[in-house]
């Protein structure tokens, strides 16, 4: 047993560790990975996407704004909020 | 057998008394960082311009620091002592850094040419009307090095000097982010779609996914530094770097995706921002372009081809020891970087 268990403990960690990473770079690069895992998002988006879409479609059936719509609005905003900032800051510099 | 069991005995009260501390970093406040004074100057949308006015001002051309739109901007000024913006302060040069800030759900819309020829130019417009100079310093990190490329790609007469660290150019290399980011891998449009903007946690996870063991380590690093509190409060402060994700702009994600890693267009000078072809040989500025050699992010091949590309009689290819974020902001980093590359501005920066 040596003196100190927790160096024991951490030389056997860093003897596993860089095995591991190998293991590790191989899977995430593996076939076996990337295409259930492309067909997982793809399915989960897809789902994501057509709730999406029906809830919007119902909301704007009723004559409401959709976050969407929101987002788009408050995108306006900001653009012309940074518009105005610029042009303000042309006009300061023209008036020295 | 005495000697035996009063090992394991310490052992256990050792552990015990760490297993305190742990739990009360884990209940206290946060490691502080970004703690270098700086006031801010100009703001926009998200997005803040800060200034680190410098005492002993010895270099006249100011420096723009350009952080990563996929991280917080404070890896730049960490803590004091490992402080890029700090030290670069301290050494006499004009340091401005951009705060890309935390996009909301507006602002899916946010383009990438929003980002780099409106965001980024009025920053550098502002730096330079506030300092009167007519170019300046452009420092960017990870993808903000990206940025800087194509920005001094762009507005070559702007930029005076231009540094990047650890800045992915050739996106189709042997990484694993490369790999999963291919067309048959990643289905970004259906994912920005969804989601509107990137959203921080799975950027988050697919970072961590990079490196699976890397929290089991970090764990052991953390129970070895209790004892010493100005390596605790690196890490600490590091670590919560590395926790901060940061949502990326929706339309800024899927074009970078799309041209830069399913395309690689920026390394075949076919990326388009605002209908303008971006020709990395309209670079004339000197560069600086650091790489790290066991970057996982950045390979080292795909950052150091700027020096090829680039139009600059100047340039400097600086390959360091280390990964993607020590190289830059490390223990090593802090006396063997930073003043490299001190030595390297000084020398174009009168």
């Amino acid at each position: 047993m040596p003196q100190d268990p927790l160096q024991f403990y951490k030389s056997l960690f860093d003897t596993w560790q860089r095995p591991a990473t190998e293991f590790w770079d191989a899977a995430l690069r593996s076939p076996l990975y990337l295409e259930p895992l492309k067909s997982a998002l793809d399915s989960s988006l897809a789902t994501q996407k057509t709730l999406q879409d029906f809830s919007e479609a119902w909301q704007h059936a009723w004559g409401l704004a959709t976050r969407r719509d929101w987002e788009m609005v408050q995108h306006r905003l900001n653009q012309i909020d940074t518009q105005l900032r610029r042009l303000n800051r042309r006009v300061d510099k023209l008036a020295g | 057998m005495f000697p035996f069991w009063n090992d394991i005995a310490a052992g256990s009260l050792d552990a015990l008394a760490r297993i305190h501390k742990l739990a009360a970093l884990q209940s206290g406040p946060p490691a502080a960082v970004a703690q270098t004074p700086s006031e801010v100057v100009y703001t926009e949308n998200k997005l803040r311009l800060l200034r680190y006015r410098s005492e002993n001002r010895v270099h006249p051309s100011p420096i723009l620091l350009v952080p990563s739109i996929i991280n917080r901007y404070y890896i730049l000024d960490l803590k004091p002592g490992r402080s890029l913006a700090g030290f670069l302060v301290a050494r006499g040069y004009d340091v401005w850094i951009v705060d890309w800030g935390f996009p909301g759900p507006e602002d899916r819309f946010v383009t990438l040419d929003e980002h780099i020829d409106g965001h980024l130019r009025e920053c550098v417009g502002v730096v330079l009307d506030e300092t009167g100079r007519n170019s300046l310093t452009l420092l960017g990190y990870c993808i903000g090095g990206v940025l800087a490329s194509i920005f001094s790609a762009l507005h070559p007469e702007t930029v005076r000097n231009l540094v990047t660290l650890t800045t992915p150019i050739d996106f189709h290399d042997d990484g694993l982010l490369s790999l999963w980011a291919r067309r048959e891998h990643f289905p970004v449009d259906r994912l920005v779609d969804a989601y509107g903007n990137m959203p921080a946690w799975l950027l988050g996870a697919s970072f961590k996914l990079l490196s699976p063991t890397s929290d089991l380590a970090n764990t052991w690093t953390l129970w070895e530094r209790l004892d010493d509190p100005a390596r605790l409060d690196d890490f600490r402060a590091l670590n919560r770097w590395v926790e901060d994700n940061v949502s990326v702009a929706g339309e800024a994600y899927r074009k970078f995706v799309v041209d830069c890693y399913q395309e690689n267009l920026l390394v075949q000078n076919r990326m388009r921002i605002n209908g303008r072809a971006v020709n990395l040989g309209d670079i004339r500025a000197p560069l600086l372009n650091v790489v790290a050699q066991r970057d996982h992010i950045a390979p080292c091949g795909s950052a150091a081809v700027l020096n090829e590309l680039a139009g600059s009689r100047d340039a400097t290819l600086l390959s360091l020891d280390g990964g993607h974020i020590g190289a830059i902001v490390g223990r090593d980093a802090v006396e063997d970087f930073w003043p490299r590359l001190d030595a390297w501005l000084a020398e174009r920066s009168a």
